[in-house]
């Protein structure tokens, strides 16, 4: 387990999987892998849109990996660093959590729903991969147990709502975190002991014909312990009549801290598409979505071959747009890079470096 | 002065005064033979004016002695101080939110001081 204590164990790992005589095709990867139900997933955009007395909510994930994987006997062993972050979120929330300051008197009545989950982690894993992802059979799977180690985390929650009518508002919500610090004065803290655990991805294809189905699974089944997990628990109830916060027999705040011993679960993201590609035409269509905390995010995609370049435009919910330049051989054989451009059709776009892999 | 209420419970505030420009002020509850003590020291708004300002810390004890609680302005102009059992920190006041936690290992307690 010593191996999982830092990355430069992994890295000493892999540099002596790499020099032993039985090891087949290897490969060195950064990927970074996002989704948005709606906007981007930057304080930009969130900082311009407006707070609503609707249920509106977002859905988004994002996760990066720095993966080195060799094949041992037909069997492939990886090493990864992974930081992966699910939000579900109501637009109200985003908006407060992109604004520094919001001026409430600027709002009209009404009740404004606050809602959101957000859970945040960084690991690192050793694991296998099993399965005929290289066979030519139309039923394919793969499952990739790993033993996990945690180097951060952050897990929020909170449900509520602010109500605002002539002269008054009130807040009412209840919030609740766990992290590796604590929360309000502790001199007792006891040492954080994060352990190690498990995690299981997986993946299962089937293809007929110009048509494929896929399913991706993500952490389908994880845990780890943590003994002396920080908490907080925090009750808002919060009356303002002229501009003056008013008494009540409740506190505007109360709650609790502490610590407690947990076992955590890793994010799970699931992903099904289907998919249609003509035996000789480059282009390829595809319908899929992505579930993540009970919700869904729709998406279809159209993607074009030509020669070592791969473009390929995706939506989500419709309401962004991607564009993905996929090149192979980039500047070393075997190197393959990829960039992404994405625009909400308002406000910049977001551009960046998706992918690059190497294999040797 | 002393106000006394129809549940018995009195409120006496005093000033003592130290020098022309600085006094001792003080509040006591009294409720069923406790008393809490809250006192600080006042200081002129500035010279020939009779309006005071807080000088430093108020300081909150109870009649028993176990409890003792600094307050004072903090840089968010919210209340901020500590909470003292004896002479061990249980306790702080940040933004105007009082964090207690207990010696025995229970969980902490959060409240806001409004």
């Amino acid at each position: 387990m010593l191996l999982l204590t830092n990355g430069r164990y992994a890295a000493i790992f892999f540099l002596c999987v790499v020099a032993t005589p039985f090891t087949g095709a290897q490969t060195l990867s950064f990927k970074l892998d996002s989704a948005a139900g709606q906007g981007l997933l930057t304080k930009d955009y969130w900082a311009r849109q407006s707070m609503t007395t609707e249920a509106k909510a977002m859905t988004g994930y994002a996760d990066s990996q720095v993966k080195a994987k060799v094949e041992v006997y037909g069997t492939d062993v990886f090493v990864e660093k992974r930081q992966q972050s699910v939000l579900h979120a109501t637009q109200n929330v985003m908006v407060l959590a992109a604004n520094n300051e919001l001026n409430l008197g600027q709002l009209s009545n009404g009740t404004y729903p606050l809602a959101a989950e957000m859970r945040k982690f960084e690991y690192t894993a050793v694991g296998v991969t099993w399965g005929n992802l290289q066979s030519s059979s139309n039923l394919q799977w793969s499952w990739s147990p790993k033993v996990v180690k945690i180097n951060q985390f952050k897990v929020n929650q909170g449900d509520g709502q602010i109500t605002l009518a002539s002269n008054t508002a009130q807040l009412q919500a209840n919030t609740h975190s766990q992290g590796m610090q604590t929360f309000a004065f502790d001199p007792y803290a006891k040492q954080l002991d994060m352990g190690y655990g498990y995690s299981n991805d997986a993946s299962l294809s089937y293809k007929k014909d110009d048509w494929s189905v896929h399913w991706t699974g993500m952490n389908i089944f994880s845990s780890i312990e943590v003994n002396g997990l920080f908490f907080s628990q925090k009750n808002y109830q919060v009356n303002q009549a002229n501009g003056k916060i008013t008494s009540s027999d409740i506190p505007s705040l109360t709650g609790s801290y502490g610590q407690v011993k947990q076992k955590l679960k890793l994010p799970v993201i699931n992903e099904i598409k289907a998919s249609h590609a003509g035996a000789q035409s480059a282009w390829r269509q595809e319908l899929g979505a992505v579930i993540i905390l009970d919700n869904l995010i729709p998406w279809a995609a159209t993607a074009y071959q030509w020669r070592d370049y791969s473009v390929q435009t995706k939506t989500f919910n419709l309401q962004n747009l991607r564009l993905t330049v996929a090149k192979q051989n980039f500047m070393l054989p075997r190197l393959s890079l990829e960039v992404m451009m994405e625009t909400a059709f308002q406000d910049k776009p977001q551009a960046g470096v998706t992918s690059l892999v190497y294999r040797f | 002065m002393t106000m006394t209420f129809a549940d018995s419970v009195t409120i006496a505030l005093t000033e003592t005064l130290q020098t022309w420009q600085t006094s001792t002020l003080g509040i006591n509850f009294t409720s069923n033979g406790s008393t809490l003590y809250m006192t600080a020291k006042g200081k002129n708004k500035s010279d020939n004016t009779n309006e005071q300002v807080l000088d430093g810390d108020i300081t909150v004890t109870s009649s028993g002695g176990i409890y003792r609680a600094t307050l004072r302005e903090g840089s968010d102009n919210k209340g901020a101080g500590e909470v003292f059992q004896g002479n061990t920190q249980i306790g702080n006041i940040e933004g105007g939110v009082l964090y207690l936690r207990q010696t025995n290992g229970s969980n902490g307690r959060i409240i806001s001081l409004k």
